[in-house]
């Protein structure tokens, strides 16, 4: 099946439990995985497990909200492999409140938490991917980007990856390089209760709720030469939810 | 895991794009069902694929006509025992100006598509549903987003994009998953027959500036054929170098 064997993996947002199912469903298949976070300790332990895996897998933790840090982590991994191969932007920070009940820095903590690390990582990387003639960046985005009552601001940046794959995909069609994104639907987290689940589960058209590996699944074939010709796409990884909704084409 | 073991009918397999999707699931341990209208084209491809050692019958059937269509899907279950993988691939498309179609035109076209693509889903849901797995994949077209002189083909298309999504909400809690893959320019014996204006002026429409190859098809239909894709349904998967990105 698909393979990344030799590539050089950046997984931004590794710590959550979709992040980490992404960094193990990578090493599997051959990539080594930079993890990325700003927690060193869970960094640590993931890329450890991913080693005793079999995997190859390196810690090293970001403030994906600073520029300065960013730029500065894309120039250890240069330094250290020569390449990116695949960057995964998986950061994210869910939150969510009525409109009128929403401050000025709760809007603009929405936007630096989930949308400026993807902007910040596309703009080391991409270039760096133009260079070397191949690249595969996904962009991990979020079903809720068609619209939630009380996830105004939530809803809003996560729209905003759509058109950023989308200008970015086209800007890069031509050097070998495809942009695209996943976006996630309702995934089981230890953290969610087992009612819960099976309540989400059954009101979605499979009747399960997903799990991490269906998402880390779907971004192995985006990452994969299996996905070469695929760009500018939004991919949604849902369980049926999408087809509740009318969809923007 | 994967599709090992697998039975896959893929409609219109004797050539093209369903040809390589085929061969590629059949490499990858799936048994596979070849179909087409004409019996030669059948026994031809059954034969090349026996030759290397790959699991596969052949059934002939014209896909718009039920009865065909429903003894086609029993025997294949009489045969091989189930039926997990239906990839609708068979198609055409008769391309003109609004005012030069003709009604058998757009028939034809309609009937091809999407007609076919609902009786082959209708007849082997049937089997899905009492194992409580199977995989639906749609070949749709980019096209469906609109193209001049593409009425009756982007109709067809549209169509089977929206009947994706009523089989993904319908067979969901049985199990089935119902997908569509929408290929955009790719490298096939119709595309090596174009006049070569016609090739320059859709690659310069086209964001990446080449054309795609089957196998990129074969991967995005094996991507969605397998086990593991269980919670990806209703949705389109467009291999087409970012071309659907502008319509026309």
């Amino acid at each position: 099946m698909e393979v990344v064997r030799d590539k050089i993996a950046l997984l931004v947002g590794a710590c959550d439990e979709v992040g980490q199912a992404i960094g193990v469903r990578l090493a599997q298949k051959g990539a080594t995985v930079i993890v990325c976070d700003t927690d060193y300790a869970r960094l640590s332990i993931l890329a450890e497990q991913i080693r005793e895996s079999g995997g190859n897998a390196e810690a090293n933790p970001v403030d994906s909200t600073s520029s300065v840090d960013v730029k500065r982590l894309v120039g250890d991994v240069i330094k250290q492999y020569g390449k990116i191969d695949i960057l995964i932007n998986n950061a994210d920070a869910r939150f969510g409140k009525p409109v009128g009940d929403a401050s000025d820095e709760e809007w603009e903590t929405g936007i630096r938490t989930n949308l400026n690390p993807v902007f910040f990582f596309c703009r080391e990387v991409i270039p760096k991917m133009q260079a070397q003639k191949y690249g595969r960046v996904i962009n991990i985005s979020s079903l809720d980007y068609i619209g939630w009552p009380g996830r105004s601001s939530y809803s809003a940046v996560k729209s905003a990856l759509f058109g950023l794959t989308r200008s970015l995909s086209l800007e890069t069609a031509r050097d070998g390089v495809t942009v695209n994104c996943v976006a996630r639907g309702d995934v089981a987290t230890s953290e969610m209760s087992p009612e819960l689940a099976a309540k989400i589960g059954e009101s979605l058209p499979v009747k399960r709720i997903g799990r991490p590996d269906d998402v880390a699944r779907a971004v192995g074939f985006f990452a994969s030469d299996w996905s070469n010709y695929v760009t500018g796409q939004m991919f949604f990884v849902c369980g049926g939810k999408s087809a509740h909704f009318s969809m923007s084409i | 895991m994967g599709i090992e073991n697998r039975v896959a009918l893929i409609t219109g397999s004797a050539s093209g794009i369903g040809k390589k999707t085929a061969f590629r699931m059949a490499q990858n341990g799936a048994k596979v069902v070849i179909n087409d209208i004409v019996a030669d084209n059948v026994e031809q491809t059954v034969d090349e694929f026996k030759k290397e050692g790959l699991a596969v019958i052949g059934k002939v059937a014209d896909i718009t006509k039920k009865v065909e269509v429903d003894r086609m899907m029993n025997e294949t279950v009489e045969t091989l025992g189930s039926l997990d993988i239906l990839v609708n691939n068979a198609g055409m498309e008769r391309a003109g100006a609004l005012r030069n179609l003709t009604e058998a035109d757009w028939d034809i076209t309609i009937n091809v598509n999407l007609k076919g693509a609902f009786l082959c889903s209708q007849a082997a849901h049937n089997h899905m549903v009492s194992q409580n797995y199977g995989r639906i994949i749609n070949i749709a077209s980019r096209a469906w987003l609109g193209g001049a002189g593409q009425a009756p083909y982007s109709s067809a298309k549209a169509g089977v994009v929206g009947l994706t999504r009523v089989l993904a909400l319908e067979l969901g809690r049985k199990g089935v998953t119902a997908n569509c893959v929408a290929p955009g320019l790719i490298h096939t014996p119709l595309w090596d027959d174009l006049p070569e204006k016609n090739k320059a002026f859709l690659l310069s429409k086209q964001p990446t500036g080449k054309l795609g190859d089957v196998d990129d098809i074969a991967n995005a239909v094996m991507f969605l054929a397998d086990d593991q894709s269980g919670y990806i349904t209703a949705q389109v998967l467009y291999v087409c170098g970012g071309r659907s990105l502008y319509s026309g």
